[in-house]
């Protein structure tokens, strides 16, 4: 076993810190796309949803991603940390996820006139919601630690490899979202101020990211320190 | 413009409310689990489970 | 070879099993025959045609059938505590797997074998040559979803809630099977050139390489102690 408590400890006392910092920070993204960002004149108002959904769902790619890498990293070395680390990821991923799907109909219903319509992207979060709570349900059916880790890494992976298809699914599926726009070369489509708003959106929440998944890592790897005591 | 700044507001605070939720969630987790021990010490009442690694 | 061998004796006692007591094959298939009758009953008849539904309701039946057949497999195994004798046996781990899905693969095969009549003779699908392209395309898709399954059904064996999490673990990697399988069916039932079906072709046998691969690289970690 190499997990130690002060790890644990100090894991969510970093994590806690940068959480803090992840909400200043947030608090700050919207001082700056309500006052100081341009309102777009098309979509109007509704259109700065675009500053907080986006960066959610991008977060969301990278804490499910990172899930699957640390899966493998278990199967291969057997370290439990990588078994924390990828529960902690997964479920930060799942709190992402939740506010991708929250905030896509909001921003759905103002500009395509329905709340919910069976877009590419908004698809594939839900599919993913969907995976991971699978990876949820079948982490809480075994009692077993070291079974659990195994059979929980087995089933990310397995989640990670899916992401590609699911995309080329649901992209052949239907579109109506919006294609990226903000990184064409041939010309910039986006003021600049929109785009530094944008861009600190994936700031913000890489930063919500690490706080929570530090602070969740930390708390996985306490329970699994009780677990081990109380076996 | 189209007068939907509704929507932007609802949008901002449901992030701000999901937010906020997990982080008191995992601030409420992540407290020591044992009440008598002493804060952010980070040493829980009696040996946890044998440490390989000595360090801390 | 002793890999090939050892999975086609695997399959094989499978099958023996199931086909000496016949009673999963026979609650599979007339679970999927269910399944059809079903869908009739949840439409409109004025409004919605057979015709409109017939393809949804054939793949469908698949991923349903699929799903019970692969909860059977292992369940089979825990019964007896039979998978601690076979892992026993001087075997790569990997036969297991590749023995595992074969079977399941045939038992999905033939419920598949009564249900696609079952499916023309309900849904007045016209006899064609393209139906046997339908059939083709089923059981391209049924190759890499049992691949899936097989892995997760070993996992889910083991648990408490088997019944219920492997639908759930398993019903997000139909979704590109289904998908692409539903699309090429509707085409070639419609007699459209062959070029517009390769793309799905494509998808299938790109999914079922991949997660054969993969489920067979995984598989040993499931089943180790």
């Amino acid at each position: 076993m190499t997990l130690s408590a002060d790890a644990a400890t100090r894991a969510i006392r970093r994590g806690r810190a940068i959480t803090l910092v992840a909400l200043l920070l947030l608090a700050g993204l919207y001082v700056l796309a309500l006052q100081f960002t341009p309102a777009e004149r098309f979509q109007g108002l509704a259109q700065k949803i675009f500053y907080v959904h986006p960066p959610a769902a991008y977060a969301m790619q990278l804490a499910f991603f990172l899930t699957g890498v640390a899966s493998i990293l278990y199967l291969l070395m057997r370290d439990a940390r990588f078994d924390a680390f990828a529960e902690a990821s997964a479920e930060v991923g799942m709190v992402l996820g939740g506010i991708v799907v929250l905030t896509g109909p909001i921003w759905g219903k103002p500009v395509w006139g329905t709340w919910w319509t069976w877009d590419a992207r908004l698809t594939f979060t839900v599919i993913e919601l969907l995976v991971f709570a699978g990876y949820f349900a079948l982490r809480g059916a075994i009692r077993d630690p070291g079974e659990r880790a195994k059979f929980a890494a087995v089933a990310g992976i397995m989640g990670m490899l899916l992401v590609p298809f699911n995309h080329l699914t649901v992209y052949l599926f239907a579109t109506t979202h919006p294609t990226p726009v903000v990184v064409q070369t041939d010309r910039p489509q986006l003021p600049a101020a929109m785009l530094r708003t944008f861009l600190s959106g994936f700031a913000v929440f890489t930063v919500c990211y690490v706080g929570f998944v530090m602070q969740r890592y930390g708390i996985g790897v306490r329970r699994m320190l009780e677990e081990a005591r109380d076996a | 413009m189209p007068d939907n700044g509704g929507y932007m507001v609802a949008a901002y605070v449901v992030v701000a409310v999901v937010v906020l939720a997990y982080a008191a969630s995992l601030w409420r987790r992540g407290k020591q689990p044992r009440p008598s021990g002493r804060g952010d010490a980070g040493v829980p009442n009696g040996p946890t489970s044998p440490r390989p690694d000595g360090r801390g | 070879m002793t890999l090939v061998r050892a999975a086609i004796a695997i399959a094989l006692k499978d099958l023996r099993i199931e086909a000496r007591n016949r009673t999963a094959l026979l609650t599979a298939v007339t679970f999927a025959v269910l399944v059809q009758l079903v869908f009739l009953f949840a439409r409109e008849p004025g409004a919605v045609r057979l015709g409109v539904l017939a393809p949804s309701v054939l793949w469908i039946t698949l991923a349903l059938s699929g799903l019970v057949v692969l909860n059977r497999g292992f369940l089979l195994e825990r019964e007896h505590a039979a998978l601690e004798a076979i892992l026993l046996a001087p075997v790569p781990r990997s036969a297991l797997f590749w023995g595992k899905w074969l079977a399941n693969t045939a038992l999905v095969a033939g419920v598949l074998a009564i249900a696609f009549p079952v499916w023309i003779l309900f849904f007045n699908v016209v006899p064609q040559p393209a139906l046997l392209g339908v059939l083709g395309l089923a059981v391209l898709a049924a190759v890499g979803f049992t691949a899936a399954g097989t892995l997760f059904a070993a996992m889910t064996a083991r648990t408490r809630y088997a019944e219920l999490l492997l639908p759930v673990l398993l019903l997000p990697f139909l979704i590109p099977p289904l998908f692409a399988g539903a699309q090429a069916s509707v085409r070639l039932l419609a007699g459209r050139p062959f070029g517009e079906l390769a793309g799905w072709l494509r998808i299938l046998a790109a999914y079922d390489v991949v997660f054969l691969m993969l489920a067979a690289l995984l598989f040993p970690t499931v089943v180790d102690e």
